[in-house]
């Protein structure tokens, strides 16, 4: 079953589309790292999900239910961070515990403190008088205490430093089992942390879906080519699977092979013979970054 | 419900201080306490704001910070991602609401009324009024404060909404809306109540489409089409809600009318310029003038007083044109002059008055009509027979309340409270600060409680000893009058009591003393129709006379 799908999902601000007939789905038990660069629409996407925004077209579904008639029902069993949220920051840490409490009958209050000593936390400061990095543990505490099946995570490391951002991800990653969300959705567009995380990954830009599939299929299918012979060259019509075609020099030949297989390096090898081919795996990031510039160059048309 | 109170529990917990301080201002408003503040805060601009203004103002930034402590505007509100359902938020805010503005002012409303003797029905009107006018101002603030994310932008739509309403009245004059009461509209308190209700119940239904949707700009669209519907229903639709207004209303009719009471006109007549006033055919500010001619009513009954509630004069003039002139009911003309009061009130008491003759009162001057600039350079000089078509009632006294004249005396009946402050001598005569409080409501159309009753602050005031058989009669008086929990209404008289006289009519030499004043007792009558009636006078050789430059001053009626 499916924690989250979209059929044909779209949003737009006026005249300016940000999310662009969207579909999606994300099964339960998966880790959904949802990337893409500033303005991409990740955020409005989470927030269609959440019914903080209403679609102008399509439809979304949460656990189930569709995304506008979500109650408060539904929202026991959904945990919700993000970057800019308002918090109550009058209150403190432990105000906003005792406050969140009653609202969750699977509040633990265990698991709370656990938390709060994990993400080191002082119980009896306000709030607002918080850093920014402490202020997003403690709405991740808020959200985790209650054992949320889904966890939608809204830029939770932007402008945190890379202690506190550590921390962060070690507080989801050290989890365990039962105290953990079943299923998680995290938008970033900083790929280095989520990578660590993330088993589904999609690639959002101009409000449309590039890519999406499972971080380990992502990572298989994509390398960085060089190919090192006399006078190599790329062919005039571009085989399937390149991408960022590049010759330093008449000798050298670098490109990206988006549908790397087993077959691909001995396929290069017939194609240049007498050519060295080497042939590197990316990391997500790197691959994120190939995207993003694709969709760039093509207008924001083109899906990788 | 445990939601319900959960919230409140946690907005009381961060706005406990500006919650504290609007049940201070209701407390203090309710039980009038504010009276002894206003000397030491400097008079009626330290009343105006101590009593009304800072609790509107506390109010309206309190209905706005508890909306806006979980917003529905935006997309960054907490609790939009937890489990609060926005019927009990919105319910929460709103119990909050009505537990900080309505419940402390009921609470002491309801201990005041039932200590006043005021019957169930009564007490529930009082709370029915109180509570709505209350709720009203906080749900309008709470629709505000949903609609926005900041105090300040509530603040600048309050403004906004108020310039546009006043640029609305500018542009269209006379829509009765604006000033129902001078459009001679009937029913205009129903009417009022209709849009008070109207507006309520919109209210509401915004603030509820506004939480389960927060789709702002779909409400504003609502409100759009909301503020033409409640506007129409309550001035065009019919309604049928029984209220009374507030104010002075006129006796309609009275048994017994005395059959030879005369109306004497004596020219000549005078030209005023009395002010401005807004011409409602044109909607522009006109300058008017009064036409005054001295008047006296003879042959009153002994004990009795003639009042004039409205007047209307036509003139044939000799050319053969008649004009006829708007109906005059703001008259502010009595034949009731402090010698009349005194005969009226001493023989009531069964004591000599000083002055016994009635028909030496002097005539005083009465307004027959107002008309535009433009009218009086029409009408000026110009000669014709009057005839004058006056509407009078006539005024009995009747002993109501005795009490001692001291501080702390206090006397109750059936939602009426006389209470005595101070009682001391001030420059030479005694003056008794006296407070007089009414349980009223709207809903209440008969009987003592309604608020319009035709006789209220038309009372007689009278010190008698006893002990020495002699009795002073009030010379002077000021009032000061309000209603400051809408349905209380609260009156604070400063009577000064003048020469002393015997029981048989002869002056007393010396000043009241405090030793006179400790044996004496306050008694208080109250004015009772004694029959209404109509009179048409005629007046040969009636000349409008040529505009005068310097106003005459024009008598007051010692009761105001």
């Amino acid at each position: 079953m499916n924690a989250i799908e979209c059929e044909k999902l779209s949003r737009s601000f006026g005249r300016v589309p940000a999310v662009r007939e969207l579909t999606l789905a994300v099964p339960e038990g998966s880790f959904f790292a949802l990337l893409g660069p500033n303005g991409a629409g990740k955020s409005t996407l989470l927030k269609l999900l959440l019914n903080l925004l209403h679609p102008t077209g399509g439809v979304s579904r949460v656990l189930g239910h569709e995304s506008t008639r979500l109650t408060a029902s539904e929202f026991r069993r959904i945990g919700y961070v993000a970057d800019g949220q308002d918090l109550p920051d009058w209150m403190t840490v432990a105000q906003l515990m005792e406050f969140c409490r009653p609202l969750y009958p699977t509040w633990d209050r265990a698991l709370a403190l656990r938390l709060q000593t994990m993400f080191d936390l002082p119980g009896d400061r306000p709030i607002k008088k918080l850093s920014r990095g402490m202020r997003m543990k403690a709405a991740l505490l808020s959200s985790l205490a209650f054992r949320p099946e889904l966890m939608v995570l809204d830029e939770p490391f932007g402008g945190l430093d890379p202690l506190v951002r550590d921390e962060f991800i070690q507080g989801l990653l050290e989890l365990p089992g039962d105290d953990r969300p079943r299923t998680f959705i995290v938008s970033s567009h900083d790929i280095d942390e989520v990578e660590r995380l993330a088993d589904d990954v999609g690639f959002l830009a101009g409000g449309r879906l590039l890519v999406h599939e499972s971080a380990d299929s992502m990572r298989g299918r994509f390398r960085t080519v060089e190919i090192v012979g006399s006078r190599v060259a790329a062919p005039a019509a571009r085989p399937a699977g390149w991408l960022e075609v590049r010759q330093p020099s008449e000798n050298v030949l670098q490109l990206v092979h988006g549908a790397f297989s087993p077959a691909t390096e001995s396929e290069l090898g017939g194609m240049f013979p007498g050519a060295t081919v080497s042939l590197q795996a990316m990391t997500l990031s790197e691959i994120f970054l190939v995207l993003a510039r694709q969709h760039r160059g093509d207008g924001g048309k083109e899906a990788a | 419900m445990s939601i319900v109170l959960h919230i409140i529990r946690k907005d009381l917990r961060h706005y406990w201080f500006l919650a504290a301080l609007s049940v201070a201002f209701s407390l203090l408003a309710t039980l009038g306490w504010y009276w002894a503040f206003i000397p030491a805060l400097g008079g009626m601009t330290s009343s105006l704001f101590v009593g009304q203004i800072s609790p509107m103002i506390v109010e309206f930034i309190l209905s706005v910070a508890i909306v806006q402590a979980d917003p529905t505007v935006g997309d960054k509100a907490f609790w939009r991602t937890r489990p609060i359902p926005p019927g009990a938020l919105l319910t929460a805010k709103l119990a909050f609401l009505f537990g900080v503005f309505a419940v402390p002012s009921l609470l002491v409303n309801i201990y005041l009324a039932s200590s006043m003797d005021a019957s169930l029905p009564v007490l529930a009107g009082m709370v029915i009024e109180s509570t709505g006018m209350i709720m009203a101002e906080a749900l309008v603030a709470a629709f505000i404060g949903s609609m926005t994310s900041s105090l300040i932008q509530a603040a600048a739509a309050l403004l906004g909404a108020n310039v546009a309403a006043v640029v609305f009245a500018v542009m269209k004059p006379d829509l009765p809306i604006f000033a129902p009461w001078r459009f001679d509209i009937p029913d205009h308190a129903p009417r009022m109540a209709a849009l008070g209700l109207y507006s309520g119940i919109a209210a509401v239904l915004l603030l509820y489409h506004q939480f389960m949707t927060r789709r702002t700009a779909r409400t504003l669209v609502i409100l759009g089409a909301l503020i033409p519907a409640v506007l129409f229903s309550g001035t065009m639709l019919p309604v049928s809600i029984r209220v009374a207004p507030r104010g002075e209303a006129a006796i309609v009719s009275a048994p017994e009318p005395s059959p030879g009471v005369q109306v004497m006109l004596f020219p000549p007549s005078q030209l005023w310029t009395s002010g401005y006033e807004r011409d409602p055919s044109t909607g522009r500010t006109i300058r008017t003038h009064t036409v005054a001619i001295n008047a006296a009513v003879r042959s009153v009954p002994e004990g009795r007083i003639v009042q004039l509630d409205s007047l209307s004069s036509r003139v044939l003039f000799e050319n053969g044109e008649q004009g006829v002139f708007p109906v005059n009911s703001r008259v502010f003309w009595n034949h009731w002059t402090q010698q009349a009061q005194a005969s009226s009130i001493c023989r009531r008491l069964g004591l000599t008055p000083p002055t016994l003759d009635a028909e030496k009162v002097r005539p005083s001057w009465l307004r027959l009509f107002s008309f535009s600039n433009e009218m009086a350079r029409k009408y000026s000089g110009r000669r014709g027979t009057l005839s004058v078509a006056l509407n009078l009632h006539e005024l009995a006294f009747r002993e109501d309340i005795r009490l001692p004249a001291k501080p702390g005396a206090t006397w109750v009946r059936e939602g009426q409270m006389w209470s005595v402050g101070k009682v001391g001598i001030v420059d030479g005569g005694a003056v008794a600060e006296l407070r007089h409080l009414r349980i009223t409501s709207m809903l209440i159309t008969e009987g003592e409680a309604r608020p319009d009753p035709w006789n209220n602050n038309k009372h007689g005031f009278v010190l008698l000893n006893r002990k020495r058989g002699e009795f002073a009669l009030s010379a002077d008086r000021w009032n000061s009058q309000d209603t400051p929990i809408w349905a209380m209404e609260i009156n604070l008289k400063h009577i000064k009591f003048g020469d002393r006289w015997q029981a048989g009519g002869i002056p007393v030499k010396g000043p009241i003393d405090d030793a006179w004043l400790a044996d004496a007792e306050l008694i208080i009558l109250s004015a009772e129709p004694a029959g209404t009636l109509e009179k048409t006078v005629v007046l040969q050789n009636f000349e409008i006379p040529m505009a005068e430059d310097k106003p005459v001053q024009d008598p007051a009626p010692f009761w105001q």
